[in-house]
């Protein structure tokens, strides 16, 4: 596993001997905690290895015989790289837009004190909090009427729409936090609006717009039902639609489904470990200047 | 700097532009292309093979193509909702039957097929859940279940038990399985369409004293709440209280009942036909049987509960209705309907038409031929009023609610529905 | 000037304001419409009944029962998981060879899906397969070892602690950013008036670190009031009534009992409430900011 966690801030205080051992101490407890604490994510892993009769008969065990076959078969089965394909179109164009759409709204928000942008700010804010069953039909409606459907264009853009108001919170939090003696100095310098933005501000951003990224990858990834009502096509389905059409109408085939959501989280949990650094940065940046 | 600069232009710019031109065109129709029927269903996956397989040979008949996607059971619930109030209705679709086929024939989304030549081919008990409020056939049922009792055969020989007959029999029975050290029945509550399934089984005694008992129920001359369900509930908890379900059944889904069916700690589980292909899966050595859950008196025959699992309808303003129509005549046609009920482990509705696909559904197969069969009840109650029932099973087991309680609950609920 | 920042925000604001308009207010603007009518989500006629919905909400039963769970719910997991993950995000803090390792799996189940989640809880709380009984049991504390999601009185709390355990990483990580990015002169200063461990943590770490509370709160709470696929994939609201909340009630009145009106009535008072608390949360943590 690669251990990428930042190093500390500052050196701690110098511990005394008996200090060092409490952190042993504590530090073991901890690790024991932690274990217990991940006992589920190996079921799953386990259990994703087995046969059926296997996790019937033997749930906690290690498996016998390393099943790969469930992934194979699951891979196969749901179309994975089809699906796969769909996946990284769809989150990673949602996520360029909602970037790019967010970050430009929430720079007058963040700067300006008139009642216009905080009538904004508000408005943005609040359809955080909105159900989202509510809106369903009536979405579904209007992207039919406009012939969307089986088009990753609409669930794309209802992606941005869904994911925009999160997206401006963190943005907004953080571009009051950023000080405005660059923008001031450019403005004197008779630079547009725009191009403030772009090349003074928005570099800036960088570490609420990874969080930004991450936040919104990590949704629209594993998001289901969208995908499931406006990509009715096979082949135009993505990882978490494919993924649970192993559901049968009685009898549900867990080993393999249990592959399959291993398959479809391996991505997300691979691009964790990679860039650990920069994803708890990314998410806690935007959120702890908020 | 520069290059973010640059970057965030391109996105600006150039992923707008991307989305949009993406995938545009691809649903415009195209002249002289063959007829395309949109089919949607709530088929699982196991089945998916089966389905293309015989929309192939329609294909190869008819020239006439078909386009097939599925969904799971509850998804498909609400995405076919949708689709209908959006207008966005597939060809052929797959319709709950009972109540369900009378909101979306009433609504004007299912053809009419009463009239068509084919539905001779259908047995006539099993058109009573596929019909509209104003008595004609909307849906063609293409399967049928049965509710009975699972059994570990060589548990019951190593008891020294028989196939119970009656309501005494069975509790014996129960009792020195328990004696034994085996958990009588397996029960699966913590998934609510499990809970109604042993009260179904019973509720012969119900339809059999009373067989328009719904009817009755619709004319207000009868409630839930009334000596009939209370018999059924009470020896439903009856069951609960000699403690011949293992203990949390209503932290038990149905999975785990399969669970403990193939460890053998159980020795019966009620359920439907499809629960012996789950149970095989998970242990393919046992040696499994049905019979029919005998909740009458020594002497008499208990009725099955027995009805369509799988309906499919015709959307009534599609384009393509003399195709559809072709389609559904295709399916009636016993050497397709064979090859589907072979991969589905279910029975015929079509006249003439018997599958051996286990020798365990076989057993109880037998039953069905010397005795009658009532629908599943729910299928002719207004909807919300299951849901309530299911919640109310749950409540019940939880001493949240007593019986009366609970049947009283249900019967408000039929009242607020039919008032509607 | 002041019409300049006028333009600039409705130009910046734009593209945002334009997505959002069609593909979010709309869409939530016709389902109140329906809240007012008694479309059942199959015909193709709307009968409007002004606010007979809401009516018929005040004295539902359900609504009630749910509401409360929504509550309890909420509160649960609000609390403890924030006070797991400050825990937690205090220990971290100190010097530690394996933070990496242990902060991946606290994080692990963030990335997981609520179907697996709720299949593999479901599965170690079972009271006769579930190894979480057989641990209790183990170490003599069988008195523990209950129904957990069987038993109405602790089903919802079940529930709850496996969508803390869920999201207990998240906010942990938020808390370990906040405390890694306090000065490291303060805590200097402090040991040179010998203040105690614990005296720091409460004078110095918690005020400092106040921003990650609002936030952290901000979205346990808003994520618990929605929270639908957890209750619905392990209880589907039961036993009985015991875990429905509202977001699930709304959900079954509209999809499953064909009321789409009547559910649309409940996301709508959903709504208002998430609206309302969130407002005062805000309003409150933020001038506790300022104050601290």
């Amino acid at each position: 596993m690669v251990d990428l966690s930042p190093a500390p801030v500052a050196p701690a205080p110098r511990a005394t001997p008996r200090g060092r051992h409490v952190a042993i101490a504590a530090e073991i407890a901890l690790l024991i905690i932690a274990v217990v604490y991940f006992f589920p994510v190996y079921i799953m892993l386990t259990n994703s290895m087995k046969t059926p009769a296997e996790i019937a008969q033997h749930p906690a065990r290690l498996p016998l015989s390393f099943v790969v076959q469930n992934f194979a078969d699951a891979w196969q089965a749901s179309s994975f790289g089809t699906a796969f394909r769909n996946s990284l179109i769809v989150t990673v164009i949602s996520v360029s837009l909602l970037v790019a759409v967010s970050s430009l709204a929430s720079y007058p928000l963040g700067r300006f004190q008139t009642r216009l942008s905080n009538a904004l700010y508000v408005l943005f804010v609040s359809m955080l909090m909105l159900p989202f069953q509510m809106a369903m039909i009536p979405l579904y409606r209007m992207v039919y009427e406009l012939q969307w459907i089986n088009t990753f264009r609409s669930v794309i853009l209802v992606f941005v729409a869904v994911n925009l108001p999160f997206s401006i919170f963190l943005y907004t939090g953080f571009i009051r936090s950023v000080p405005e003696d660059l923008e001031e100095s450019a403005t004197i310098e008779g630079a547009g609006r725009l191009r403030i933005f772009l090349q003074i501000v928005f570099p800036l951003l960088r570490p609420v717009t990874s969080s930004v990224i991450i936040l919104n990858s990590l949704a629209i990834w594993n998001e289901f039902l969208l995908p499931l009502l406006f990509l009715q096509r096979r082949a135009l389905r993505t990882i978490p639609v494919a993924v649970f059409s192993f559901q049968g109408q009685y009898n549900t085939n867990w080993a393999m489904l249990f592959a399959a959501l291993v398959l479809a989280m391996a991505p997300m949990v691979l691009t964790f470990l990679v860039l650990q650094k920069q994803f708890v940065k990314g998410i806690t940046a935007g959120s702890v200047k908020g | 700097m520069k290059r973010q600069t640059l970057f965030v232009l391109a996105l600006i710019l150039i992923v707008p532009v991307a989305a949009f031109a993406g995938g545009a065109g691809e649903s415009e129709p195209v002249e002289d292309e063959p007829v395309v029927l949109d089919m949607y269903h709530w088929f699982g996956p196991e089945m998916r093979e089966t389905i293309e397989e015989i929309n192939g040979r329609f294909t190869a008949e008819t020239g006439i193509e078909v386009s097939y996607e599925s969904a799971p059971t509850d998804q498909y619930r609400n995405v076919i909702k949708i689709k209908l109030a959006s207008g966005d209705a597939p060809d052929i679709f797959g319709v709950f039957p009972g109540t369900e086929v009378v909101e979306f024939s009433d609504a004007g989304h299912l053809a009419n097929l009463s009239g068509q030549g084919f539905m001779d081919r259908v047995m006539e008990g099993a058109t009573v859940v596929t019909r509209g409020s104003d008595g004609d056939v909307y849906a063609l049922p293409l399967d049928q279940n049965v509710i009975g009792v699972v059994y570990n055969r060589a548990i019951f020989n190593e008891v020294g038990l028989d196939v119970p007959t009656s309501w005494d029999e069975f509790l014996s029975a129960c009792r020195d399985l328990k004696d034994a050290g085996y958990y009588p029945l397996a029960l699966g509550n913590a998934d609510l369409w499990v809970t109604q399934l042993i009260p179904y089984a019973m509720a012969s005694i119900i339809y059999k004293e009373i067989p328009n008992f719904d009817a009755e129920m619709y004319a207000g001359e009868r409630s839930f709440n009334g000596p009939e369900w209370r018999a059924v509930m009470e020896a439903y908890m009856e069951l609960q209280d000699r403690e011949f379900f293992h203990p949390g059944v209503l932290s038990t889904t149905y999975d785990q009942t399969i669970q403990l069916m193939a460890l053998e700690q159980a020795a019966m589980v009620v359920n439907g036909n499809w629960i012996i292909a789950g149970i095989r899966e998970a242990n393919p050595d046992l040696d499994l049987g049905m019979f029919p859950f005998p909740s009458v008196e020594a002497g008499e025959t208990a009725w099955i509960s027995g009805a369509v699992g799988i309906a499919m309808g015709a959307f009534a303003d599609s384009e393509n209705l003399d195709a559809a129509m072709q389609y559904l005549e295709f399916w009636t046609r016993p050497e397709i309907i064979s090859d589907y009920l072979m991969a589905k482990k279910a029975f015929s509705t079509i006249k003439g038409v018997s599958v051996d696909f286990d020798p365990a559904a076989g057993e109880i197969g037998g039953y069905l031929a010397e005795t009658n069969t009532y629908p599943f009840p729910d299928q002719n109650w207004p909807s919300g009023v299951q849901d309530v029932f299911l919640k109310g099973y749950q409540a019940v087991f939880a001493g949240e609610m007593t019986i009366p309680e609970m049947l009283q609950s249900v019967d408000d609920e039929w009242a607020a529905r039919t008032a509607q | 000037m002041k019409k300049n920042i006028t333009v600039a925000t409705l130009a910046f604001t734009a593209p945002a304001l334009i997505v959002i308009s069609i593909f979010l207010l709309y869409p939530v603007l016709s389902g109140f419409y329906y809240s007012l009518t008694s479309w059942n989500g199959l015909d193709r006629t709307v009968e409007f009944i002004g606010l007979r919905n809401y009516r018929e909400l005040l004295s539902d039963r359900e609504v009630s029962v749910s509401l409360r769970n929504t509550v309890v719910f909420t509160a649960t997991t609000t609390v403890v998981q924030n006070l797991i993950a400050l825990v937690l995000a205090l220990i971290l803090d100190g010097r530690f060879r394996t933070r990496g390792l242990v902060k991946t799996m606290f994080f692990v189940p963030v990335l997981m899906s609520s179907i697996v989640v709720g299949y593999t809880w479901s599965f170690l709380l079972h009271p006769l397969f579930g190894l979480v009984n057989k641990g209790l049991s183990g170490i003599g504390l069988t008195f523990l070892a209950l129904d957990w999601l069987g038993n109405p009185r602790i089903a919802l709390f079940s529930v709850a602690g496996m969508s803390i355990w869920r999201w207990v990483g998240y906010s942990m990580v938020i808390y370990l950013a906040a405390l890694q990015s306090v000065p490291e002169v303060l805590y200097e200063s402090a040991d040179i008036d010998g203040a105690s461990p614990l005296r720091k943590t409460m004078s110095i770490t918690l005020p400092l670190i106040a921003p990650a509370f609002t936030i952290n709160i901000l979205i346990t709470l808003i994520g618990a009031m929605k929270e639908f696929d957890m209750i619905y994939v392990t209880t589907g609201g039961g036993p009985g009534y015991a875990t429905q909340t509202l977001a699930v009630l709304l959900y079954n009145q509209a999809f499953q009992a064909n009321r789409m009106g009547y559910g649309a009535a409940i996301a709508v008072v959903l709504f208002m409430i998430i609206l309302t608390v969130s407002m005062v949360q805000l309003r409150i943590l933020r001038q506790r900011e300022v104050r601290l």
